[in-house]
């Protein structure tokens, strides 16, 4: 009695669920995986050009540029 | 979701993409603030879907960043405390904004105006006029030689407190800093933004903590609460993937760019520039005011 009611309702229920599931992993794995991809980017490149930038000009404290937080 | 926009939309989102993210490299402050007002205003696009989707798209630069960087575990205290009012803010700021989408609409002036709309709306304006409001007036009061006093939280010792020496300052309430990431994760759960814009003046001037050391630990809150707000976002069928991913194209573009330009300006026309900038922002929030209710 109970199965008759139950696993259909299960059935039908499932797939929405598990499709949230599998969406809510999708948006976390896209930017994250963006993310690491860029990072690699950026790092490939300043390894692969010279660094003439280590004159010792640092800013000081106060403006520290984050980029696209 | 996927394909909320045409291909001529996704190209236009592109362009918006580079054009914040060449800002926020420029001033170092997040562009969620910018872009949710700008998607919403400018192309249209539902208020729900613009801040999840800007939620999500958070999460690839700020993991970009955050890889960039060597975190030692001491630096993880003080973000990781936080996160603990963050996690039930996000969830709350989600929830009230449901709830503000299920409550459907409401009158003004013999208006119907979605009452979610309304309420994104009007605490964007609230947060972006007082943060350009604050900035302007910090950069003058320092170029008068009268700058503005730190640390107003910071004097609150509600215990238990700690001593957090790895970032320069004593010690510091935990229910405090619980209360601070409380009312941040609200505020970005609702809002979609990342919660830098708050969270680096708030550490700055409201704990007294430096500014790299503040950076550092928004960035580490930031991709907490993006991560958090994405899941919440996702899970009500806020999100557009093709939207996110034209954002992030655009947006880390815009932004390597943006971060060479900035190199070029002084820490006050930067401060000042974030000033103008939420302001400018505030004049779009206020016009898509005007357009909902005239």
């Amino acid at each position: 009695m109970l199965n008759d009611k139950f696993l259909p309702t299960l059935c039908t229920k499932m797939p929405l669920f598990v499709e949230k599931i599998l969406f809510v992993i999708a948006c976390l794995t896209v930017p994250i995986a963006w993310g690491i991809i860029v990072n690699w980017v950026f790092h490939r490149l300043k390894t692969a050009t010279p660094n003439e930038d280590d004159s010792g000009n640092e800013s000081q404290d106060e403006p520290v540029i984050e980029y696209y937080i | 979701m996927f394909g909320l926009l045409l291909p001529h939309e996704l190209l236009l989102v592109v362009g918006c993409g580079f054009v914040v993210g060449g800002l926020s490299g420029v001033f170092g402050v997040g562009g969620s603030f910018l872009l949710v007002p700008i998607l919403h205003v400018v192309l249209g696009i539902p208020i729900e879907m613009a801040v999840g989707s800007t939620a999500c798209q958070v999460l690839g630069p700020s993991t970009a960043a955050l890889l960039a960087r060597k975190v030692t575990r001491l630096q993880l205290r003080l973000p990781l405390i936080i996160t603990g009012g963050i996690i039930m803010g996000v969830l709350l700021g989600t929830l009230i904004l449901s709830a503000a989408g299920q409550f459907g609409e409401v009158q003004i002036n013999n208006r119907s105006v979605e009452a979610s709309e309304l309420l994104v709306l009007g605490t964007y304006l609230f947060m972006l006029v007082g943060i350009g409001s604050f900035s302007l007036y910090e950069v003058r009061r320092q170029l008068a030689g009268n700058p503005v006093s730190r640390g107003a939280l910071a004097r609150f010792k509600i215990p238990p407190v700690d001593t957090f020496s790895e970032l320069g300052v004593g010690t510091l309430s935990i229910p405090i800093l619980s209360m601070f990431g409380l009312l941040t994760g609200v505020t970005a759960g609702m809002l979609g933004i990342s919660g830098a814009l708050l969270l680096i003046p708030g550490l700055v001037y409201l704990l007294d903590i430096r500014s790299r050391k503040a950076i550092l630990a928004s960035l580490i809150v930031v991709w907490i609460t993006s991560f958090l707000a994405t899941i919440s976002h996702a899970w009500h069928e806020h999100v557009d993937l093709g939207l996110t991913l034209a954002l992030m194209f655009g947006g880390t573009i815009g932004a390597r760019i943006g971060s060479e330009l900035s190199s070029r300006l002084e820490g006050q026309s930067l401060r000042s520039g974030i000033g103008w900038l939420s302001l400018f922002a505030a004049s779009l929030v206020l016009f898509q005011f005007y357009q909902l209710l005239k």
